[in-house]
């Protein structure tokens, strides 16, 4: 990890170049760091290419991911992390598998967008989502969201914030193989309820 | 009359039997796209139809049927998500 000591201007200005990741934010990038990871000291945020979100169809590990999102950050006190897993029985049927497709792309650009909102609303360092596409099966792990904050009650809050908001805006959808055959898993009320309580009025359909 | 892109996915997918297609269409916004290819009948006026929830993104962002169509705009029709 390489540190620099930014002014609040030129942190401003490299978040801009971030953001557009254009030429001038990769050369920024490899003439400061070279293959390194490179991170402002003062908001640890505004240089580094955090990967914040992956989408793909193999494991996760808990440990090493919760290992790199804290990695170097002496400001970290509190890591909170969310795992969901595959259960074998979904509304009255039991479920052999779960298949989730996703819209490539968007799928990506929806997740940060609701890692960006979690970074305004909350006082927090770094987030990361991984979420598994593909066929899973009961006891599978589906997504992580883990969340690192100086004080525990934001990356508490953040960490169950991302997850209500994921539920209804992500573009993922969940097919079931059941005994009766294969259905599509229908979106839940609760789950514009709990994004509802987070004053979002976003609903899904 | 400008061409978008269709993309379809889940059940909506394979309803229609296909997950993208280009389309000719004279709306001026989302919600006239949706009536022209429900105008199409079978499979879409079915997949589509007034009163099924149906959710859309606009250039791989969510939005609703004011949503104005400019030409070569990739728009997406699929059900409530359930991800997570």
């Amino acid at each position: 990890m390489v540190f620099l000591d930014l002014s609040p201007a030129t942190s401003v200005a490299v978040q801009v170049l971030r953001k557009r990741r254009g030429k001038a934010w990769w050369w920024l990038k490899t003439y400061v760091g070279g293959s390194r990871r490179v991170a402002c000291r003062k908001c640890h945020n505004c240089t580094m290419d955090k990967q914040r979100v992956a989408i793909q169809t193999e494991d996760f590990n808990l440990t090493d991911e919760v290992a790199r999102l804290r990695a170097g950050d002496t400001r970290v006190g509190a890591v909170c992390s969310f795992i969901g897993t595959v259960r074998d029985r979904n509304d009255g049927c039991a479920v052999a598998t779960l298949e989730l497709e996703h819209y490539p792309g968007m799928t990506e650009k929806a997740i940060e967008a609701i890692l960006d909102a979690a970074h305004s609303r909350f006082d927090i360092q770094a987030c990361r989502v991984v979420h598994r596409v593909g066929v899973l099966q009961p006891l599978d792990q589906i997504v992580l969201v883990a969340v690192s904050s100086s004080h525990r009650g934001q990356s508490f809050q953040a960490c169950e914030f991302i997850m209500d908001y994921l539920k209804t805006q992500a573009p993922f959808w969940k097919k079931e193989q059941t005994p009766q055959g294969a259905r599509w898993v229908d979106a839940r009320v609760a789950d514009d309820a709990a994004l509802q309580r987070w004053g979002i009025a976003a609903s899904n359909g | 009359m400008p061409t978008v892109t269709l993309r379809f996915f889940a059940s909506i997918r394979e309803a229609v039997g296909h997950g993208s297609e280009e389309w000719l269409t004279a709306a001026s916004d989302l919600g006239g796209l949706r009536d022209e290819l429900i105008a199409r009948g079978a499979p879409y006026a079915d997949c589509l139809a007034r009163g099924r929830a149906v959710r859309m993104a606009a250039d791989q962002v969510m939005c609703t049927e004011t949503q104005a169509l400019r030409p070569g705009t990739e728009i997406a029709f699929f059900p409530p998500v359930t991800g997570g």
